[in-house]
């Protein structure tokens, strides 16, 4: 099948369509306080699986490459994420909960290729850091912004990982990475229209995923393509209208800032990606 | 919004990777023609994919001898100061637009009978993160996951397991395996090979279907065969980047100054590339012995080439057989004549 249509169809389409659906099922499903925290990570999960499980056989259910375990640690994220938020868990216990997350993302997605650069130990502290950081940083935002304010630049983000992968990288690591990208979409269409739905959760599983997915293409190259992990960590950019001098601005205001912030900072991650190869 | 969204995703995955700008070879209409750039010989190469491999008597060129790898105890060391080895990708579709690559790092062995006339077996083994190409970005892509996977892949092996002399002048068939990613495949190839008192020489040009190696990825985009072509007695140097401000290409006024030593405005003597001094009957129209600024120019002319910035030579020109010749020559470039030299038209063999 031609690659286009393959990403299109399975890559784009169908795990978009399965976050939407995923996410109105979950919150019809669970109660109010469960699903506020599940139905968007789980949603995010169950797409990027389904869309994993699509792709042709070089993604095996039985990991073999390091980018392999992705299919496994995505739900394993939107649990923890989920159950980390859950009431009477201390802020202690939860940011120690993803911190483990991230370690053990993080030991499963470094590979132990022996011309790494850094070597793997390095790595792993450094995947460590980012993903919690991405997710410890992300998390709070949910309850600060609406969802569709936030899913928006987490859809971005990660369309845009994807297509610096594809542009850049790997058009084979661009076909999961995309997937993500859809879930993502998927939510966030389905929270423009559900004026109950909710953010909280998804911290965690788009910094294993996304994240991840951007780690996995940065390290390819020789040169590391950092950009990759700057276009993952963007969101982060609506910050800047939550705290600080621009948090006085509301409504559509703050929003063309906050968009026009992660943008930039995609555009400056492009820009990097994109640097001549020598 | 998903709409736009598609379409983003899907133009940038279009245009992704192994992005179709020109290079400094031309455009060959067909694949025989980029087998023979890569062997730089006179013929179409042949097919060496599994056991259905094709031989052509003439596909392998007379082998050179330039740097003859030296056989001691009846073993020649095979190393990049005395073996290249070289491939040509094409793109699928009406535009194959062909790209050079080889390998900069491998070791090897070529062993003699008792006799020391007769090559009895050869092996390599091949670095793959040490591939080059004319252009930095197609390098990058050609050592990820879509086509040579050298992170997961360091290395790939061929090991002849039969050698079998085919006429008299040095011609043989070569069998042996070929592993490559994850497989391990029988290919078969012509070779031709000399062994005087300097030492081995080899020549062999033939194709192998990537696939066959699990190297099957945009193949909408991307030809599966791959003309390989192996030299014992040529230097491996990688060819000049291409990487131009504007995209790359050949400026052949910007050659031509850098050639003109003496300024005089004429290539004479050691300013005229090494191949177009093998063409000079053709190129020298006024028979001084000089090439003049008018006569290069006209000669580019010939193989279209020559557009500053832009497309390589033939890239504007037409698809004729002279235009392909072009391609032959630039995309079987000797670094040491400077890829213009081939870009000039001219072939090594020719």
């Amino acid at each position: 099948m031609n690659v286009a249509i393959e990403i299109v169809g399975k890559g784009i389409l169908v795990p978009g369509a399965i976050s939407v659906a995923t996410l109105f099922l979950l919150r019809r499903l669970l109660s109010p306080e469960t699903s506020q925290r599940y139905a968007a990570a789980a949603a995010v999960a169950t797409a990027f699986c389904a869309g994993y499980l699509l792709l042709p056989d070089w993604a095996a259910l039985v990991p073999k490459r390091h980018w392999h375990w992705t299919i496994y640690l995505a739900p394993a994220a939107a649990l923890l994420g989920a159950v980390g938020l859950a009431g009477g868990i201390r802020p202690a216990e939860r940011w120690l909960l993803w911190l483990l997350a991230a370690f053990v993302s993080a030991w499963l997605l470094v590979p132990a290729w022996a011309n790494l650069h850094p070597p793997r130990p390095v790595c792993i502290g450094l995947l460590t850091g980012y993903l919690f950081l991405l997710a410890a940083a992300l998390e709070p935002l949910a309850g600060r912004v609406g969802p569709a304010t936030l899913l928006a630049p987490l859809t971005y983000a990660s369309a845009c990982v994807a297509l610096l992968i594809a542009a850049s990288i790997s058009v084979t690591y661009a076909q999961a990475a995309v997937i993500a990208a859809a879930a993502m979409a998927g939510c966030w269409i389905a929270a423009c229209f559900t004026q109950t739905a909710s953010a909280r959760g998804l911290g965690l599983v788009y910094s294993v995923v996304v994240g991840g997915w951007a780690f996995i293409g940065c390290i390819e190259p020789r040169k590391p393509a950092v950009g990759l992990l700057l276009a993952a960590a963007a969101p982060l950019g609506v910050w800047c209208c939550v705290w600080g001098p621009l948090s006085r601005l509301r409504g559509r205001g703050a929003w063309a800032v906050q968009t026009a912030v992660v943008l930039a900072v995609l555009a400056a991650a492009a820009v990097l990606v994109m640097a001549p190869v020598s | 919004m998903r709409v736009a969204f598609g379409l983003m995703a899907v133009g940038c995955l279009l245009s992704a990777g192994c992005s179709n700008q020109p290079n400094n070879a031309t455009k060959p209409a067909d694949a025989a023609v980029v087998a023979e750039s890569a062997g730089g010989s006179n013929a179409a190469g042949s097919t060496a994919t599994g056991s259905n491999a094709t031989t052509d008597e003439n596909s392998s060129g007379g082998a050179a001898a330039a740097n003859a790898a030296p056989v001691r105890s009846g073993v020649a060391k095979l190393t990049p100061e005395n073996t290249k080895i070289q491939f040509v990708g094409t793109h699928a579709g009406g535009d194959p637009n062909p790209r050079t690559g080889g390998f900069e790092k491998f070791t090897g062995e070529a062993e003699l009978d008792a006799d020391g006339k007769t090559l009895k077996s050869v092996s390599a083994e091949i670095e793959t993160d040490s591939l080059w190409t004319q252009h930095g970005r197609l390098t990058q892509h050609l050592n990820s996951p879509d086509f040579f996977d050298t992170r997961e892949y360091p290395s790939a092996t061929f090991e002849s397991t039969r050698i079998e002399p085919t006429g008299g002048d040095g011609q043989y068939t070569v069998t042996g395996d070929l592993t490559l990613l994850e497989a391990t495949k029988e290919i078969q190839f012509p070779a031709t090979v000399t062994i005087d008192d300097a030492g081995l020489a080899l020549r062999a040009t033939f194709t192998i279907d990537r696939t066959e190696f699990g190297m099957d990825k945009l193949q909408d985009r991307v030809e599966n065969p791959v003309a390989l072509t192996v030299v014992i007695g040529e230097k491996t140097e990688p060819l000049p980047s291409a990487d131009g401000p504007r995209g790359g290409g050949f400026d052949p006024a910007a050659f031509f100054k850098q050639r003109d030593a003496s300024g005089d405005g004429k290539l004479a003597g050691d300013e005229i590339p090494e191949r177009m001094r093998q063409d000079m009957e053709a190129i020298d129209t006024d028979g001084d012995g000089e090439i003049s600024q008018e006569e290069f120019q006209v000669r580019m002319r010939q193989f279209g080439g020559g557009r500053p910035g832009g497309g390589g030579p033939g890239a504007g020109g037409s698809p004729g057989a002279a235009g392909r010749a072009g391609a032959a020559g630039a995309a079987q470039d000797r670094p040491g004549d400077g890829g213009a030299a081939d870009a000039a038209g001219t072939r090594d063999g020719d």
